[in-house]
């Protein structure tokens, strides 16, 4: 699993589209044709990244969002965006 | 070229015709415009050439995507249609041993969602019935019990919108139902059960006894209606004989994805088509109020669903209801 570095920036591919469902989100990935659901938390995190974000800006906005510890706030997000890059849904950028 | 000498409306869709249709020459045909002519099998024969048909898993009919974006469809012992790329024209030739109404099934079924597809809409696998001004949709896969129930409420009282393709258009007001042909498909124990006319009856094909009976004398609506409330119908392997009925009101994620899973056409896959159809469907989830209907394939129980279905036309949405 890659670790993104606070400075990372994510962005999120152009050959998807997504679409927000009462709170929870839709990811059609236009590549390979390939549906996602995100619940409503990963839904949020999808919504951060429309605009390229790094990782230290996601992290400092979901810790003032969510009630969680640092830690695993920091490894949940690590996870997260480790699943949107296998799927090809984002890239980073040192 | 021959005249289109007949014009009709169904779907929303106004279709130039040669031939005659069992569809109404009258109505609301404001989405499109569709040419519809006979061709010669040769006609057929040259336009395939080089071409591989591909026998779809689980069906009957053979499809064939040419070069130039349009598509082939045949039905042995039915027909062949050719629709254009851009979907505005259908070629059609009807088999000899195949029956006008069976042909029609097929063209203004499976064959006509090529057409709308390709036209930018989003045909979906549902059957759809009026109650006092206000469209309910079904939404399942053939065998699911979608025109059994409409056939119920028919015997009610109550109006078919469409039985099979259901065409969904969001409006700023909300979304509207469009009508589809003036009939629907059942088998002919629960035709008789709802006390409908299986005299003019036709089978659908050689494979199957279910009959295509034709509607009139009122019970079937002409008009798009809006449309606020819909249903996914559990698969009948989800749902044991002695179940009780149940509802369940779907998250919208849950919903798309029902909706998703019953277009009418799974077989244009473009980037283009997925990515309106995404689009599309993930607007109508957000003005649709959908349920999971879980209904055991019994007759006598149809009464309750009716009344478990027509509360939710009128009240607040529930997680869920289990009804007796």
């Amino acid at each position: 699993m890659r670790s993104f570095c606070d400075d990372a920036r994510i962005i999120i591919s152009e050959e998807q589209v997504s679409a927000d469902l009462g709170g929870d989100a839709a990811i059609l990935n236009l590549k390979n044709g390939v549906y996602y659901g995100l619940d409503s938390v990963a839904a949020r995190v999808w919504n951060l990244i429309q605009q390229p974000k790094t990782f230290r800006e996601l992290r400092d906005i979901l810790i003032e969002e969510y009630e969680v510890d640092g830690p695993r706030l920091e490894s949940d997000l690590q996870n997260l965006l480790n699943q949107f890059a296998d799927q090809g849904l984002v890239r980073s950028a040192e | 070229m021959k005249p289109l000498a007949h014009t009709y409306y169904v779907y929303g869709i106004t279709l130039h015709s040669e031939i005659l249709l069992a569809l109404p020459e009258h109505g609301c045909g404001d989405l499109a415009h569709i040419e519809l002519r006979t061709a010669p099998a040769s006609y057929f024969v040259q336009a395939l050439q080089g071409i591989a048909l591909e026998q779809v898993d689980g069906s009957w009919y053979q499809i064939g995507r040419l070069p130039d974006g349009s598509s082939y469809l045949r039905w042995e012992g039915v027909g062949e249609f050719l629709i254009s790329a851009d979907g505005r024209h259908m070629s059609c030739r009807q088999f000899d041993r195949a029956t006008s109404e069976s042909f029609q099934v097929y063209m203004l079924g499976r064959a006509f969602s090529f057409a709308l597809v390709q036209l930018g809409f989003e045909p979906f696998h549902a059957t759809a019935v009026v109650i006092h001004g206000e469209a309910i949709a079904f939404f399942g896969s053939s065998g699911f019990g979608k025109s059994t129930l409409a056939a119920h409420f028919l015997s009610r009282g109550h109006k078919l919108l469409t039985d099979d393709l259901l065409l969904l258009q969001r409006t700023t007001n909300g979304v509207l139902a469009y009508p589809g042909p003036s009939r629907i498909k059942l088998f002919a124990k629960p035709a008789r059960r709802f006390s409908l006319d299986t005299g003019g009856g036709v089978r659908m094909n050689d494979l199957t006894r279910k009959l295509i009976i034709p509607l009139g004398g009122g019970t079937n609506c002409s008009k798009a209606a809006p449309i606020r409330v819909a249903f996914s119908m559990a698969a009948p392997r989800e749902v044991f004989a002695k179940q009780r009925i149940r509802l369940e009101l779907l998250p919208p994620r849950n919903a798309f994805l029902e909706l998703l899973k019953n277009t009418f056409n799974e077989h244009l896959l473009g980037a283009e088509r997925l990515q309106r159809q995404f689009i599309q469907t993930s607007l109508l989830v957000n003005a649709l109020s959908v349920r999971k209907l879980y209904l055991p394939r019994d007759l006598d129980k149809l009464s309750i669903m009716e009344i478990a279905v027509l509360s939710c036309l009128s009240t607040q949405p529930q997680e869920a209801a289990c009804v007796n």
